[in-house]
């Protein structure tokens, strides 16, 4: 019979079902053998699988995000505005809606579907520059007016999602089209509706 | 097979959080549309982002290192990096497998460096598990968590990646730059150790 010095080692891979034909038959006949050997094999095989029955994931302590977040505006951002004035990005932030708008409402017979997609993708702009311009000019906002700004802003986007999901199911869904560009539309408003309020409050 | 990033929300630190699957279309969708968001520069789509997987990062950060603290620093750090290089992400992989891999990439690297080895030996009295805030998980969990946090490094890191993570031998010495056989060594010892330490 095969030592249990030379068994023990390949118990790993036989729970494991990694081991070969060969050295698993030596190992199934050493277990029929050995007790001591079967006990191990039963005592890694519990520890296996309570590990992989441990929770994925544990709620990280809160101030793991507020470090990240102390760190952020120093760390590179994934695409760095290219104005420097906020009014400057404003105004073109506007311009590119307004023109959108134009063209969905004024273009030549476009299939809904693409002037959907035109619309969605210049609110979504829109939307990023005008978040830019807020966070630079978070500061000039009242605590309590940013934190009612960012709630609706959580609100919003989770409808966002809802709907983006919904059309994902039915593309080319009309209805649902019209809603996701409500939401959308309703996210530039409170980003437009911020932003000026924070000019007011400066 | 490999675990699933699952989102998450709660409020304690050390809560077990379950949440609803993260493959639904739904999910899928809301995710995408994040990840492309937060690659623009949106930092409430990049907070969003760390509110849907900070749980999961955390829970491997806090396994791998077996130090509250250490997974803290690790978890944050994991996070900055995303940010860095989230425009750089594109799309071949989900996002999740991505991040997951960053998140082992930056435990060991942090391992290997000297720096961070000497700041680990300020910390040998920190937590580890036992103290962590939040409700108690229950005793065969907490004694199994505890027992693979007091594993020698080598030894944790290739039964979390192995046992709790379902990594292959072959991926954990391509992430860990060992050889497969020490893998499975590691595996083989950790094992045991954990045998050891639960019989007691």
């Amino acid at each position: 019979m095969t030592p249990c010095t030379d068994a023990s080692p390949l118990l790993d891979e036989y729970l494991d079902g990694t081991l070969a034909a060969g050295p698993r038959a030596e190992v199934e006949a050493h277990l029929a053998a050995c007790a001591a050997c079967r006990a191990e094999l039963e005592a890694i095989g519990r520890i296996s699988t309570a590990a992989r029955a441990l929770p994925a994931a544990l709620q990280p302590p809160d101030a793991v995000w507020a470090g990240i977040a102390s760190r952020l505006p120093a760390a590179a951002a994934p695409r760095r505005p290219t104005a420097n004035f906020p009014w400057l990005r404003l105004a073109a932030a506007l311009a590119l809606f307004l023109g959108g708008y134009a063209i969905a409402r004024l273009g030549p017979g476009a299939p809904a579907t693409d002037a959907f997609a035109a619309r969605r993708a210049e609110y979504t702009a829109a939307s990023i520059e005008l978040t830019r311009t807020l966070r630079q000019d978070a500061g000039a906002l009242a605590p309590e007016t940013r934190l009612v700004v960012e709630r609706n802003l959580a609100i919003i986007d989770q409808a966002i999602g809802e709907a983006e999901a919904a059309l994902q199911s039915d593309p080319g869904n009309g209805a649902l089209e019209q809603m996701v560009l409500a939401r959308y539309e309703q996210r530039l408003a409170l980003l437009r509706h911020a932003t000026l309020s924070g000019r007011r409050e400066s | 097979m490999r675990r699933r990033l699952a989102p998450v929300a709660g409020s304690n630190a050390g809560q077990t959080i379950g949440i609803p699957p993260a493959d639904t279309a739904h999910a899928h969708a809301f995710m995408n549309e994040t990840v492309r968001r937060a690659q623009d520069g949106d930092p409430e789509a990049f907070r969003a982002l760390y509110q849907a997987h900070a749980g999961r990062v955390y829970a491997l950060c806090l396994r791998l290192t077996g130090r509250e603290q250490e997974a803290v620093e690790h978890t944050q750090d994991v996070f900055i990096r995303v940010w860095e290089r989230l425009a750089s992400f594109r799309g071949e992989s989900a996002f999740t497998t991505w991040l997951h891999r960053l998140t082992v990439n930056e435990v060991l690297q942090a391992r290997r460096s000297a720096g961070r080895r000497s700041a680990r030996l300020t910390l040998e009295d920190d937590a580890v598990l036992q103290r962590h805030p939040g409700p108690a998980p229950a005793a065969p969990a907490r004694d199994l968590e505890q027992a693979i946090a007091a594993l020698p490094p080598g030894a944790r890191t290739v039964f979390v990646l192995h046992d709790v993570e379902g990594y292959q031998h072959e991926e954990i010495a391509r992430l860990t730059g060992i050889a497969e056989g020490t893998s499975k060594a590691q595996l083989h010892r950790a094992r045991r150790l954990l045998r050891e330490n639960l019989d007691r």
